[in-house]
């Protein structure tokens, strides 16, 4: 992977045209996801609007995950101050780049309150829940309201934004002042509270988009699960772009397994976070057994749902788990694409999971603990919706990733992150 | 005599003046093709134990196969008490309350995986170990102040007394001695 020619300088411009053909071929994915994703609600699907919103939500929580995923390593890596972080650092803002076009894509779910989200007729929160628990849901009425959730939309994004803006504002700053520690400083400075409005604005999105899917439904934990799985969907990303551009200067010139190796222990991590989040929430609500809680677990471990489920357990955590302990996988990348690529199809799958059982809950609406069996359909929806919505973020992050060179120029630890690795004799 | 001394020894050892020189007769040795070779400098020296160490140890395999045996252990321990031995319904779950067992088979996972960690550590390092031969060299107590030393042991195939202190000695080595038993 390492050129023996030391001698000519790197040059740390993106290879622009392979990353162009890459663009074509996201637009064309993301046209053919559109029509598919059309096609599956309204021609074969069952529920018609309904299907197509609940798509789309999935496929719009899961790139904003990614985009939000990049956010969150880009602050941590600015606070952990390691070599890894500078490697990764431009692919990172590349995909934070991308939350302008995230906030317009807001605006179909905006469109489609009524047909994802039933606390959105109020009449559901006030009258229809003849089962002894209208107090709860009169309760939750002054936090579930259209137009607080709009209000709720826009505060999240002028948070996010803002970090996104002035961070890659003073990386670009830095690259053309490599003394300056100003810059280096300021990013450590918004860094670190940024990790904080960041777990917190993450949380009450969570809440808002996925969780009042089921308005009777909560658990405390779902916030926490989502920073894992999103930042565990943004590294996987991260891999994919790294592995993906090895092959092309500047990457080729400085790569070695130990960078991969780096990034395969932080996948590893996540994975296992995931999967902790996840059976702590399972856990929680299964020792409870509470009548506003178990039904949204019932949902998914019944019939369909119940296999993807067990399809969840297998590939989103038990074997990228087992083929990620070993040291090997770390460092091979055609490995470690692999299972990367798994887990990234997997994040989709999830997304999936959590936001397309509620469209037939949501169906029969005041009848909540109906069960409908599964469709096939549905999941298809959800995701040609992904590769619809994937083709514009993709097209977007790689339009962004061109304009910049591929390495912070002026961070202090670049003479660190370029010679990482080559102390060794493997 | 002769042969009595060839197999009466345990092997012999080098000492060096300095790092560099140590590393370069290590990797040297293993050219030559020595496999029981030991290595013991005043710090450590990176370098040096990646030539020296065998680097795939089986620990992580056996620590693998403690965290299985600690897995499907304590799962079947919760499984047998809970759903054969005394079945007890607790709030209408399953008497099989799979979700209830899984922090105590991942605790007993974890437990057994690091046992074993730790006890595999000592029983493929050897340690602790009372009485090694090399301290019956004079000068071996300055490999905790300035000196390097490189010993090859003669329960190396490789080995031939002579041979081998002479090889050593060509690596710039400042003395060589036998280590007694």
């Amino acid at each position: 992977m390492r050129h023996e020619d030391s001698q000519t300088p790197i040059n740390f411009a993106p290879p622009f045209a392979a990353l162009s053909r890459v663009q074509s071929i996201a637009l064309i994915v993301g046209v053919i996801g559109i029509v598919a994703m059309l096609a599956l609600s309204f021609l074969g699907g069952v529920f018609g609007l309904k299907q197509f919103f609940h798509a789309y939500l999935t496929a719009y929580i899961f790139w904003v995950g990614v985009t939000l995923g990049c956010l969150g390593w880009l602050m941590l890596q600015f606070v952990a101050r390691g070599a890894w972080g500078v490697t990764i650092r431009r692919v990172l803002e590349a995909g934070t780049k991308t939350l302008p076009l995230m906030a317009i894509l807001f605006v179909p779910v905006i469109l489609g309150l009524h047909a994802l989200y039933h606390w959105a007729d109020h009449d559901v929160l006030f009258v229809a829940s003849g089962e002894g628990k209208p107090e709860l849901l009169q309760l939750k009425g002054l936090y579930l309201d259209a137009g607080w959730f709009v209000v709720r939309f826009v505060m999240f994004f002028v948070i996010w934004g803002g970090l996104a803006f002035f961070i890659n504002r003073w990386s670009a700053a830095q690259d053309r002042e490599p003394g300056n520690p100003y810059y280096g400083n300021m990013l450590r400075n918004i860094s670190g509270p940024g990790i904080v409005f960041f777990a917190l604005t993450v949380t009450f999105a969570s809440v808002d988009w996925v969780m009042s899917l089921d308005p009777e439904w909560y658990s405390t934990i779902f916030g926490i699960l989502f920073v894992g799985g999103w930042a565990l969907s943004a590294i996987a990303f991260t891999i994919i772009t790294m592995i993906l551009l090895s092959k092309y200067e500047p990457f080729n010139r400085f790569l070695t397994p130990m960078h991969f190796h780096d990034l395969g222990k932080l996948l590893l991590a996540l994975t296992m976070l995931w999967a902790y989040f996840s059976v702590s929430q399972l856990l929680i609500i299964w020792s409870g057994n509470l009548p506003e809680e178990i039904p949204w677990y019932l949902r998914r471990m019944r019939g369909g749902w119940g296999m993807v489920s067990i399809l969840i357990v297998l590939f989103h955590f038990a074997v990228p788990f087992l083929i990620l302990l070993s040291r090997r996988t770390k460092r091979d990348t055609r490995l470690l694409l692999i299972v990367t690529v798994l887990l990234f199809f997997m994040r989709m799958i999830d997304s999936s999971w959590l936001v397309m059982p509620q469209e037939f809950v949501n169906h029969a609406a005041g009848r909540p603990n109906t069960y409908v069996d599964f469709s096939f359909v549905s999941l298809l929806t959800a995701l040609a919706a992904i590769a619809g919505i994937g083709g514009a973020w993709v097209w977007f992050y790689i339009y962004n990733l061109k304009k910049m060179p591929l390495m912070p120029l002026g961070d202090p630890l670049l003479e660190r992150a370029l010679t990482h690795g080559s102390e060794e004799h493997h | 005599m002769e042969d009595a001394l060839k197999t009466g020894i345990y092997g012999v050892v080098a000492e060096f003046d300095n790092a560099t020189d140590i590393t370069r007769a290590a990797r040297k040795a293993k050219d030559a093709g020595y496999t029981k070779l030991d290595a013991f400098s005043p710090f450590p020296i990176e370098e040096l134990s990646e030539t020296i160490v065998e680097r795939h140890t089986r620990l992580p395999w056996l620590v693998f196969a403690g965290g299985v045996i600690g897995c499907i252990g304590g799962y079947y321990l919760q499984y047998w008490t809970q759903g054969v031995a005394y079945p007890l319904n607790i709030g209408g779950r399953p008497y099989n309350s799979w979700v209830s067992f899984i922090p105590v088979t991942f605790e007993c996972t974890i437990l057994l995986a690091s046992l074993v960690a730790v006890f595999g550590m000592f029983l493929l390092n050897g340690l602790p170990k009372p009485y090694h031969p090399v301290f019956n060299v004079p000068r071996f107590d300055l490999a905790s102040r300035n000196r390097f030393f490189l010993l090859i042991e003669a329960a190396d195939s490789k080995f031939d007394r002579q041979g081998t202190a002479d090889f050593l000695r060509q690596q710039n080595a400042r003395e060589v001695v036998d280590v007694d038993y």
